[in-house]
């Protein structure tokens, strides 16, 4: 016990300060690309074609296409449906300005409504 | 301040004086009253009532038969028991989890805003797509996550089909919805903790556990307790996660509370008895959410 904590305190604290450091940005890079995860595999998808998304096991190399993009910009409404959507976060918003209290942030608010 | 208070006092009176401070709250009120009160009582009313089809609104007064019907409806505490189960594991994992990780990426160096930048990005997916993409990722044939797995030799799960997968399946996907946002109120509270009694601490020879457990905990127990509250309030309204995942299913092994009343009032409508259910866990959740404030206080005093 004693022997393992004056080698500990002769170690220079800096470098073991540095070690520690390292090790927690490492972990949590990690961490924060596993919670990525799922929305670069949404995205990913997103460029497959039919063929590539129901394959087994699951490519991670395909030639991309743009084709769902197309149809989706073709079929769906989408102004109309952006405009929805806009409405109702700058309701939001200006509702938080009436009645805000001092120091507060109204777009996060805003964030957290929507 | 006072000096103009007194000076309206004089001008208008003391009756006048009310009439002006009521007046400037009387849109707040007529608005509360609006989207807030009258949904509550009107459900209260339904709640005592049997539900008239014909009017689409309360009928005949039947004092507490709903509630007796609710409580003695054996899928009414089988949903309560399974929201029960998930908030038991989820609220927990979601607050360590999140205090475990800000503390992680908190580390100083060049990449730390971008890391907490992108760490938002699950909390800001439509719950729905949430529910998508991981109805895709945990797919039992096609999914990656049994890919994954299978490389490393656990057996092919099925994430959607067996029950206590399918509830271990909805906390993972609110866990990876929800700790983001607590991730982001902690990495606040930590980056706010006063530097100088860890110092202090440092000169008085703490070690690395003696300074998590016996300084940087006291000082963190407010933040947790609130961030629990926060949370529970969050998690007591679980829905649209298991809408969009497993629907309940397989048999009723997810199904929640909220899900199973928006069934049994928008797919059965059974309004009347819905009601009594909503009732009995506004009142619930209250009262729980009551509790905990109030062991928060506590907590805050005894540290």
């Amino acid at each position: 016990m004693t022997a393992a904590r004056t080698a500990a305190q002769r170690r220079p604290v800096a470098l073991r300060k540095i070690r520690g450091n390292h090790v927690r940005i490492v972990a949590g890079v990690s961490i924060s690309l596993l919670f990525l995860f799922p929305i670069f595999w949404m995205v990913l998808t997103s460029f497959k074609q039919q063929v590539d998304i129901f394959t087994t096991p699951p490519t991670l190399f395909f030639t991309p296409a743009l084709a769902t993009y197309v149809e989706y910009l073709q079929r769906a409404d989408i102004v109309r449906r952006l405009l929805n959507t806009v409405i109702v976060a700058v309701g939001a918003g200006v509702r938080c300005r009436a009645t805000r209290s001092p120091g507060s942030s109204c777009g996060v608010l805003t964030l957290l409504v929507y | 301040m006072t000096q103009v208070i007194a000076g309206q006092r004089r001008r208008y009176g003391r009756l006048g004086d009310l009439l002006v401070r009521w007046s400037f709250m009387l849109p707040t009120i007529v608005l509360l009253m609006a989207v807030l009160a009258y949904p509550i009582f009107y459900t209260l009313e339904i709640s005592f009532s049997s539900f008239d089809m014909s009017i689409f609104g309360a009928g005949e007064w039947v004092g507490w038969d709903n509630y007796e019907t609710v409580l003695q409806d054996y899928r009414f505490w089988d949903s309560l028991r399974v929201t029960l189960i998930y908030l038991v594991i989820a609220l927990p994992l979601q607050v360590a989890l999140g205090f475990g990780i800000a503390f992680l990426i908190n580390a100083e160096w060049g990449g730390r805003g971008l890391i907490r930048a992108l760490f938002i990005i699950p909390m800001v997916v439509a719950p729905v797509v949430a529910g998508g993409i991981w109805r895709m990722i945990l797919d039992p044939l096609l999914g990656i996550m049994n890919y994954f797995l299978g490389l490393v030799g656990l057996g092919p799960f099925d994430w959607f089909g067996d029950p206590n997968l399918a509830m271990a399946t909805i906390i993972i996907i609110d866990t990876w919805r929800w700790t983001p946002f607590i991730v982001l109120i902690a990495t606040a509270a930590l980056l706010a903790l006063p530097k100088d009694v860890f110092e202090a601490a440092k000169i008085d020879g703490a070690n690395w556990w003696a300074m998590l457990w016996s300084v940087a905990l006291p000082l963190l127990v407010p933040i947790i307790a609130a961030t629990f509250v926060i949370r529970w309030l969050g998690a007591v309204k679980l829905f649209d996660i298991v809408l969009a995942s497993t629907y309940g299913g397989p048999g009723k092994a997810t199904s929640v509370i909220n899900l199973f009343i928006y069934e049994e009032a928008f797919r059965s409508f059974h309004f009347a008895e819905s009601a009594a259910m909503v009732m009995i866990v506004l009142v619930l959740t209250m009262v729980l959410t009551g509790l905990f404030l109030r062991g928060s206080r506590k907590l805050e005093e005894s540290f």
